[in-house]
């Protein structure tokens, strides 16, 4: 196995094999299973990506059962095809691709977890948005998770990929890096761009806290894959042009745990900090549950609790 | 670093029903690890939650999501939100505790299962330590308590030390190992004339090594968790 993103471009520059060849390898060495057995449930997998993001982009798209999110991969979509967006088409791909995933994982419905199920937009948001653009096969989507799975390895073991443990930059901020290398590896970059690329990924959302609101995976996980997909490609861009991070990729995971360690229970996937306890946001959790809300006053760092729900 | 996270596919997957992975594909999987373990249908499940999981439990789906896996529903069944009503109809009686205290495992996302049955029953602590992965923390059965720190898949061999032969540590350090399974660690417990041997592997072992172990002479049973 491969305990550091160092351990993974060395043996990939040294055997020249691509990244996404080594973690096929260790799988079948590890699983005592075919190459063939291995390829075909990750083709499934993919299958199910790319069915998650037709099925929210499809007629009115989906909504979730608490309507909190839903429709909105959709809406984005529309407004994209007349043609005059700030951001431009591929970006745009990206975030609707990521949304739609999002609102189809928060509906209750079929998702694959990449590397979790609140983050499971970020990946196919990077891997639709370069599609079409670099006429990618569907075997060099495929490809990609394979690349992608080995980054992410090294993040899990070495850090963490919950919400609960690490807060969002564990979640959305390991798959943005998982992405972003995965997108270099499959546009002609180094293993070493790949390295550089999830480096910087993940360097960007350093700190992104998980504060789900009523302890859904709705707001804001829905948006933050966006966030996630959009900064994979620009972080995968700046690889490619050679740009570096500085800070090496094992040290940025490194951070990343040492982060999510410091980061107060509110801030990590309790909703009861950040967004889930703005007033609206407690508003909203009322609504659905239809309970009281109890704000342990340890958990609030920056209001007393009485201040924080409206209805006392 | 701890190789917690083995396989590929606990990166790329689980394919699973929304929508979180450690509350809802996690919980799942610690619901089926108490299952296999019981190996008969409980009539009576008591779920303690603690921390993150106590806090968000309702938003996640975890309810549906730890007693379908319990039900023994696979984590992309389309049908595991209605485990509840399943439960109900089934006659099981099912009780959800929210815990206000640290988790006794010290791990946010964690969940004591108790499956009854008559006067069979099981204690299950488990953690869901993201993307759908899970570690067993400590299981008793019936009253015999074993601490554990196990991520999937695991071994329990029940053996009775009454029995002509024992197999040590090192037989079955060994026997796995030429299987081509070589044993990440393995734990014994013993009480009077009961012993319980877990065995923490790196991956599901082929059917057929399944059923040869099943068959292995001098032990009670074999219950493998995965």
């Amino acid at each position: 196995m491969y305990n550091k993103i160092a351990e993974l471009v060395t043996a990939a520059e040294e055997s020249g094999k691509p990244i996404s060849e080594l973690m096929l390898l260790q799988e079948m060495a590890k699983s005592h299973r075919t190459r063939a057995e291995i390829w075909e449930q990750m083709r499934n997998n993919y299958h199910v990506m790319k069915a998650a993001v037709e099925k929210g982009l499809a007629g009115d798209g989906v909504f979730s059962p608490t309507g909190l999110t839903g429709g909105e991969a959709v809406k984005l979509r529309n407004y994209r095809q007349r043609g005059k967006t700030l951001s431009g088409d591929d970006l745009l791909i990206a975030v609707e691709s990521a949304i739609a995933t999002n609102e189809v994982n928060a509906s209750l419905g079929i998702i694959c977890a990449t590397p979790t199920a609140g983050s499971s937009g970020t990946l196919p948001g990077v891997m639709f948005a370069i599609k079409d653009k670099l006429g990618l096969t569907e075997e060099q989507m495929v490809q990609m998770l394979f690349c992608a799975s080995g980054f992410g390895m090294v993040i899990a073991n070495n850090a963490m990929i919950s919400g609960a443990a690490g807060g969002c930059q564990a979640e959305v901020g390991s798959a943005s890096g998982m992405a972003a290398a995965a997108a270099v590896e499959i546009a002609g970059g180094t293993p070493e761009q790949a390295s550089e690329a999830m480096a910087m990924a993940i360097s960007n959302l350093l700190g992104l806290v998980c504060d789900p609101v009523a302890g859904l995976v709705e707001i804001p996980c829905v948006k933050r894959n966006a966030i996630g997909a959009v900064n994979a490609l620009i972080s995968a861009d700046m690889a490619l042009a050679g740009l570096t991070n500085k800070i090496p990729a094992d040290d940025v995971i490194e951070a990343m745990r040492k982060v999510g360690k410091n980061l107060p229970a509110s801030l990590r996937e309790t909703g009861l900090g950040g967004l889930a306890a703005t007033r609206e946001g407690v508003r909203l959790k009322m609504m659905i549950f239809g309970q009281q809300l109890e704000i342990k006053p340890e958990w609030v760092d920056d209001q007393p609790p009485a201040k924080a729900n409206p209805f006392e | 670093m701890s190789h917690t996270f083995r396989s590929i596919f606990d990166i790329i997957g689980p394919v699973m029903v929304g929508p979180s992975s450690s509350h809802t594909a996690g919980a799942l999987a610690l619901g089926k690890a108490a299952a296999q373990l019981f190996e008969v249908k409980p009539k009576k499940v008591t779920i303690h939650y603690y921390e993150s999981f106590a806090d968000t439990h309702l938003g996640h789906g975890t309810d549906f999501a730890i007693l379908g896996g319990i039900l023994g529903f696979a984590a992309d069944d389309p049908m595991i939100p209605q485990s509840l009503k399943m439960a109900k109809s089934q006659k099981i009686a099912v009780t959800f505790i929210e815990e206000s205290g640290d988790s006794p495992v010290g791990h946010p996302n964690t969940a004591t299962m108790v499956l009854e049955r008559d006067k069979k029953k099981i204690t299950v602590t488990g953690s869901s330590i993201g993307g759908g992965s899970i570690v067993l923390n400590h299981v008793a059965i019936d009253n015999f308590s074993m601490r554990l720190d196990a991520h999937l898949p695991i071994y329990f061999i029940h053996q009775n030390t009454l029995q002509y032969h024992l197999y040590s540590e090192a037989e079955w350090q060994n026997y796995f190992a030429f299987k081509g399974y070589p044993l990440n660690d393995i734990r014994i417990f013993r009480e009077s004339d009961t012993e319980w041997v877990v065995l923490y592997l790196d991956t599901v072992p082929t059917k057929e090594m399944i059923y040869e172990i099943n068959e292995l002479p001098f032990i009670e049973k074999a219950i493998l968790i995965s």
